[in-house]
């Protein structure tokens, strides 16, 4: 511009001069459409879902159907409860008293809510009918589904949250022996808000090597893969408002077929060789019983095909710490002792894994991502003789393994004998 | 044609945006060229700005019109 | 644009071109690799940055033959004045519907995933009157521009990947060249077609200082553009596995949701994310309609690319509101990629073969 002179100069003031009154306005008077105040939106920190009966239809809002038969039938109908934060009351520091009169009950900083509809958006949407604010998921941490929900299917469930872009991958989804949603309604004394209590007691599994890592994401990556199955945590709601992780809930496809005993975690955890270790256990020897820890694990798993089946190696070592007698009657400073203790340790391990193996074999659900070793390391037989996730699931049931196991007790404790 | 048929589209937005485009042609673009002595140049520069006016015209009957 | 000003130098000429590149197409490209064969996805990616290098040094040779000018001027000297006008004007119109259909994209993304009551328009508006302003500058500006926001794109990017790869499992790369791998042809070609940004290379060129470094130039942006694309897609398909990669819209976006910074600081990284993209396709959307609209001035033989800009916008905006959804527009972003790349490979690597047969040009080594 400057090089055409003054002239040009001003002419261009001029016009931008004319252009600035409704470009200005433009800019004002449209203002934001995405603008939301933080009061204005029910942030959404858990949410349940259960089956309901066919006769609680009646309870439901006809929101997004009002003709007959225009929803899917009546017996897909479910309940979702939703854990709203209370805006104001959730406590933002641990000195803080959580403003105002909630202080530190937990009933007081959320408002737990539920509805029932046709499919997980439907009861969202009669639930939005009567809420003022709109529902958020950006923080939804927690999603309940009661075991029979999962059995019946989480396809809809799945598909819901997958595609909502507000929803975290971080997010954990866990089955509930009986109602879901009464662990929306728990009021557990150790966080002041009951959904974060929920995916506290997970986190911190994993870090005590309590649980593995199973996101709703990481559960959605497994759940996708052809040689692999998913799997979610197990729970139940106890006596004292606790949450219990209860096993793994075994899934096929998007449905649960089975769950498994508190151990089996520690056995799902070994053949994967998740670290840390987190589990104890009885250990036979001599006649009387010891119990050790696991602290820390190493697996490989290996297979060829043998006769036309896969055929599996599992590998692992496990170093332990002794924790406790029950009586005097054992020498630890006799390393023949030691010794033994592993020995009988190992043998009891093979056993775990191997009905671990078997159930999940029996139910057709390949937790351990077995097929994805043959998918990917055997890609010419996996094409030729499975090629897909069903296939699959049916050769499962038929391949063979054998188990390894290394034991090493390394410390015991401040006791010495 | 299915593109310019009737329903909800998206085509409302462009109204302002023929006049707008063809304002700053003709009354930026078009005066610089004639300054710079491109005869060629500001030619262009009034059919193109004009063509866009026309359009913006036709789309806002259109609008009218469906 | 003035003939006089020849001072973009190599690294800057390197900038355009990865910046031009890294556009819209990140975040569905794991999609394009993972439909082509699963866990080949890397390979495709591979294959597919070695075929638009193919077709930037085609680019780079012609432009070291004729530095003085771009391909719209050459081509009348190689192939005749008319021909030459014709298949101009296909490459003019394919890169207006490249910049509409790029403003597309971006706008789909943004309504889906962070403001989902901003009516699209909007979105699409205000990214292209902000390509047609920046248009308005000088190649050295363009320049500039480009040059300033590479690393705002590489490191974000790369820093994501990093992060995101605690959380990757080997076994989900294998086997390397796919269990299905016979959508490998249309995979590579749908995946090169998302290099086509780095055509501008043909009006850089007459800007360059040294146009005799095209070929390196060329090189070596495809090297960092194309190498953030192969890793990307490891990321992606390592962290979800193929099966799950292929349900997600735009897995690149869901990788930074599923990215945390270490010890929580940031819980997803999806928003910073979305930051640094914006910027990737505000770039790439500038060199598209800066290609267009001097393209334009060149095949008029006018002086004044800058009637093009404001006159543009209207043109681009209603074109990239013509998919009806999104759906349709991913088929047309597919369909208009890869009908350019006859226009982006071929035809370039047609010039060089008549300009080597009829000895035209002079020596690049001459500069």
């Amino acid at each position: 511009m400057d090089d055409n002179g003054p002239r040009s100069l001003k002419r261009a003031a001029r016009l931008a001069a004319r252009l600035c009154p409704p470009l200005l306005a433009a800019a004002l008077l449209c203002g934001c459409w995405d603008r939301t105040e933080i009061e204005d939106r029910a942030i959404v920190l858990g949410v349940s879902i259960d089956k309901a009966r066919p006769e609680e239809e009646g309870e439901e809002d006809p929101v997004t159907h009002y003709v007959k038969g225009l929803g899917p039938p009546a017996s897909d109908l479910i309940r979702v409860g939703v854990q709203i934060a209370l805006p104001g009351r959730i406590p933002l520091g641990p000195g803080e008293s959580g403003g105002g009169s909630g202080g530190n009950d937990p009933q007081k900083t959320v408002w737990v809510l539920d509805v029932v509809g046709h499919s997980v958006n439907d009861a969202l949407m009669n639930l939005q009918q009567e809420l003022s604010a709109k529902l958020f998921f950006g923080h939804l941490r927690v999603i309940v589904i009661s075991e029979e929900m999962a059995r019946f299917g989480l396809e809809n469930v799945n598909d819901y949250f997958h595609r909502n872009p507000e929803v975290r991958r971080m997010a954990w989804m866990m089955v509930a022996k009986g109602e879901a949603l009464a662990l929306m309604k728990a009021s557990p004394k150790l966080e002041r808000v009951p959904s974060l209590y929920l995916m506290t007691t997970l986190d911190e599994g994993i870090r005590m090597g309590k649980f593995p890592q199973d996101y709703i994401g990481i559960f959605w990556s497994r759940k996708s893969k052809l040689g692999q199955e998913g799997f979610l945590p197990y729970v139940e709601l106890r006596k004292n408002q606790t949450l219990q992780t209860q096993g793994l809930a075994l899934f096929q496809g998007s449905r649960m077929v089975g769950a498994t005993m508190p151990l089996d975690i520690a056995v799902y955890m070994a053949l994967k060789g998740n670290n840390p270790g987190g589990y104890s256990a009885f250990v036979k020897v001599r006649g009387t019983e010891v119990m050790t820890h696991v602290t820390h694990r190493e697996s490989k798993t290996s297979f060829e095909i043998r006769n036309g089946k896969p055929y599996f190696k599992f590998k692992a070592a496990f170093e332990l710490n002794l924790e406790e007698k029950i009586n005097n009657e054992l020498n630890i400073q006799d390393p023949s002792v030691i010794r033994d203790i592993e020995e009988s340790q190992k043998k009891g391990a093979v056993k775990l894994i191997e009905s671990f193996l078997e159930k999940t074999q029996a139910l057709g659900s390949d937790v351990l991502g077995l097929g994805e070793y043959v998918r990917a390391k055997a890609p010419g037989y996996w094409n030729r003789n499975v090629g897909t996730k069903e296939r699959w699931q049916r050769m499962y049931k038929e391949i063979e393994y054998e188990v390894h196991i290394d034991m090493k007790i390394r410390r015991i404790g401040m006791k010495a004998e | 044609m299915t593109i310019f048929g009737q329903g909800v589209n998206y085509y409302a937005f462009s109204i302002p945006i023929w006049f707008l485009g063809g304002m700053l042609v003709l009354l930026v673009d078009a005066r610089r060229c004639k300054m710079a002595g491109q005869r060629k140049d500001e030619r262009f520069a009034r059919f193109a700005g004009w063509l866009n006016i026309a359009l913006g015209v036709i789309f806002l009957v259109r609008e009218w019109a469906v | 644009m003035t003939k006089a000003t020849r001072d973009i130098s190599a690294l800057q000429a390197a900038a355009v071109l990865v910046s031009t590149i890294i556009g819209v197409g990140v975040l569905p490209l794991p999609l394009f690799a993972v439909r082509a064969a699963d866990t080949g996805g890397p390979l495709v990616t591979l294959l597919a940055c070695i075929c638009a290098l193919v077709g930037l040094m085609f680019v780079a040779l012609l432009g070291m033959r004729f530095p003085d000018e771009s391909i719209i001027q050459y081509s009348e000297r190689l192939i005749g004045k008319w021909p030459a006008r014709a298949v101009g004007l296909c490459v003019i119109v394919f890169f207006a519907l490249l910049t509409s259909l790029t403003a597309r994209e971006f706008g789909e993304v943004v309504v889906t995933s962070v403001l989902k009551q901003t009516p699209v328009e909007v979105t699409v508006i205000v990214m292209l009157m902000l390509a047609a302003i920046s248009a308005r500058n000088t190649m050295t500006t363009f320049a500039y521009i480009h040059f300033f926001y590479v690393p705002l794109l590489l490191v974000p990017g790369l820093l994501i990947v990093a992060l995101s790869l605690k959380n990757a499992e080997p076994l989900n790369l294998q086997p390397i060249w796919g269990n299905r791998p016979g959508g490998m042809f249309d995979g590579i070609v749908t995946i090169a077609a998302l290099f086509q940004g780095s055509f501008v290379l043909t009006i850089v060129i007459p800007a360059m200082r040294k146009p005799a470094k095209a070929l390196v130039v060329s090189l070596y942006s495809i090297l960092i553009a194309g190498g953030l694309y192969v890793v990307i897609v490891i990321a992606v398909v390592s962290v979800f596995g193929a099966e799950e990669t292929r349900e997600l819209l735009w897995p690149t976006l869901e990788l930074a949701k599923a990215t945390s910074l270490p010890a929580n600081v940031l819980e997803r990284l999806d928003g910073a994310f979305l930051a640094v993209w914006v910027t990737a396709v505000f770039t790439t959307l500038l060199s598209s309609y800066y290609l267009t609209s001097q393209s334009l001035t060149q095949l008029l033989r006018l002086q004044e690319p800058r009637i093009f800009t404001f006159f543009l916008v209207p043109f681009v905006f209603v074109i990239a509101m013509v998919p009806a959804n999104i759906v349709k527009m991913y088929e047309a972003v597919v369909n208009v990629g890869r009908i350019g790349l006859m226009l982006t490979i071929a035809y370039p690597g047609l010039l060089l073969l008549i300009a080597v047969l009829r000895k035209k040009g002079g020596s690049a080594l001459g500069r």
